[in-house]
């Protein structure tokens, strides 16, 4: 698995392949590892499945349940700062997970958990087997006035060149997940050779 | 001792029945609703409708701060009559339990399990000791296969209904709901209805102190009503009441309340 998240003036931009690996074996080109919470906050996900599902169901919960309480939007920062508390309270026992968090609420917000629930909030970030490979892409690549575009750019050539160099990270199809003040878009970006 | 008052000491602890079968406190709790605000709800083929009275008693009040449907879930609503505190918590409860359940089972709740679990809450304060009844009626409505709308008691009875009114205008609401409820109404129709009847109890109705919730079919997703809708909504109802005065029936239906 490669995930990227990129965080910018004017939203977020979420990238991750969409390869499924079981030890050494492909399960599927074709899964979607960047789930939408609300209408405004996304994860990338990355580790054992049945945990990301689990947290993706609870995390879905608790932002219901914030809204319906306090009458408005959970931000992504108590979204991090909630999957912080809750990852953490496993600590001997912990999900296997690496999740970035990306939603523009009030503000953009871009977040790296670990599993213990180490919480980073950050401009730019990878997950995964393929991070450190797209890591050095972003690194090399991005720039703090950055546009949209380009960051969406950058973030499928991270993801991508991972897929090259990591056997566990797929390189024909791409998720991206853009928020911004109008709201997510999600795509798939494909490449043929 | 001089004077002791017939059955004294039954309603001191509410897990105590009087001799000819009553729990007093429960009974007292039911009159905490009926002195409450009215709430109404009104059931149709393409959703339901709630509507509340409000009482803003000082221009003073930030009215946002005063609202009385809640939000229970994406499909369900509630209204409340009786003491507000009491009917925050039950409302609180209904919205946790309403997550849990999508949690667990990943669709949206059944407005009939949440029903059943806010009345097993509220028959749990009618039994245990150190608690005293919740002094709150709650009109549940929501949309989960059809439109359904439920009135629970505080003694944890609850009842279905496809018309109901709670609170101190529940006769005059319930006499207007038998004479024009039919059930192959609109949803439009169905506000209107709703709105009628509230402004029957008010004493000045206006559009500011009217709230309306739909929850339709189509769309299983609680909707506020506008304020100009309201205000449209009741400009029609009382141009027809004009039109044809409704007889005033001096039906009592506090009779109603013996199904408890």
């Amino acid at each position: 698995t490669t995930t990227v998240g990129i965080k910018l003036k004017d939203g977020v931009v979420l990238a991750a392949d969409t390869q499924a690996s079981l030890d050494h074996m492909v399960e599927t080109l074709n899964i979607k590892k960047i789930l939408p919470i609300t209408d405004r906050i996304a994860i990338t996900t990355a580790g054992s499945v049945g945990d990301l599902q689990a947290l993706a169901r609870m995390l879905e919960a608790e932002a219901k349940y914030y809204q319906f309480t306090w009458g408005k939007p959970m931000t992504a920062k108590a979204m991090a700062n909630l999957l912080s508390n809750i990852l953490n309270e496993s600590k001997w026992f912990p999900y296997m997970v690496q999740i970035i968090i990306g939603g523009y609420v009030e503000e953009p917000t871009l977040a790296s958990l670990d599993p213990l629930g180490g919480l980073i909030f950050d401009n730019y970030t990878t997950t995964g087997s393929g991070s450190p490979f797209a890591i050095a892409i972003l690194e090399d690549g991005y720039k703090e006035d950055m546009s949209i575009e380009d960051a969406r750019e950058l973030a499928i050539k991270a993801v991508r060149t991972a897929g090259k160099r990591d056997v566990y990270t797929g390189e024909r199809k791409i998720q991206v997940i853009t928020i911004t003040k109008e709201g997510m878009k999600e795509e798939f970006v494909e490449f043929k050779e | 001792m001089a004077f002791v008052p017939p059955q004294a000491g039954y309603d001191r602890a509410i897990t105590v029945f009087s001799p000819d079968g009553r729990l007093f406190q429960v009974q007292y709790a039911r009159e905490a609703v009926k002195r409450g605000a009215t709430a109404v709800g009104v059931k149709c083929k393409d959703g339901v409708v709630l509507a509340v009275e409000k009482r803003v008693t000082s221009k003073l009040i930030e009215p946002e701060s005063y609202e009385k449907i809640f939000q229970i879930d994406d499909h369900i609503a509630a209204a409340s009559s009786g003491i507000i505190a009491d009917a925050r918590v039950l409302v609180d409860r209904a919205r946790l339990e309403a997550q849990i359940y999508r949690l667990t089972y990943g669709e949206p709740v059944p407005l009939t399990v949440l029903v059943k679990k806010i009345c097993d809450l509220k028959q749990m304060h009618t039994q245990y000791g150190g608690v005293r009844p919740f002094g709150a009626a709650l009109l549940m409505a929501g949309v989960n296969e059809k439109p359904e709308l439920f009135e629970t008691d505080p003694s944890g009875a609850y009842f279905e209904w496809k018309a109901v009114a709670i609170g101190s205008g529940r006769n005059t609401a319930m006499a207007i709901f038998e004479e024009k409820y039919r059930d192959e109404m609109t949803l439009e129709e169905a506000i209107k209805l709703a709105v009628l009847a509230l402004s029957k109890i008010m004493e000045e109705p206006s559009p500011e102190s009217i709230e309306v919730a739909v929850i339709s079919v189509k769309e299983k997703k609680f909707k506020k009503i506008t304020p100009e809708e309201v205000a449209k909504c009741l400009e029609e109802a009382l141009k027809e009441v004009e039109a044809e005065e409704v007889p005033e029936k001096e039906e009592d239906y506090s009779e109603l309340d013996s199904n408890y």
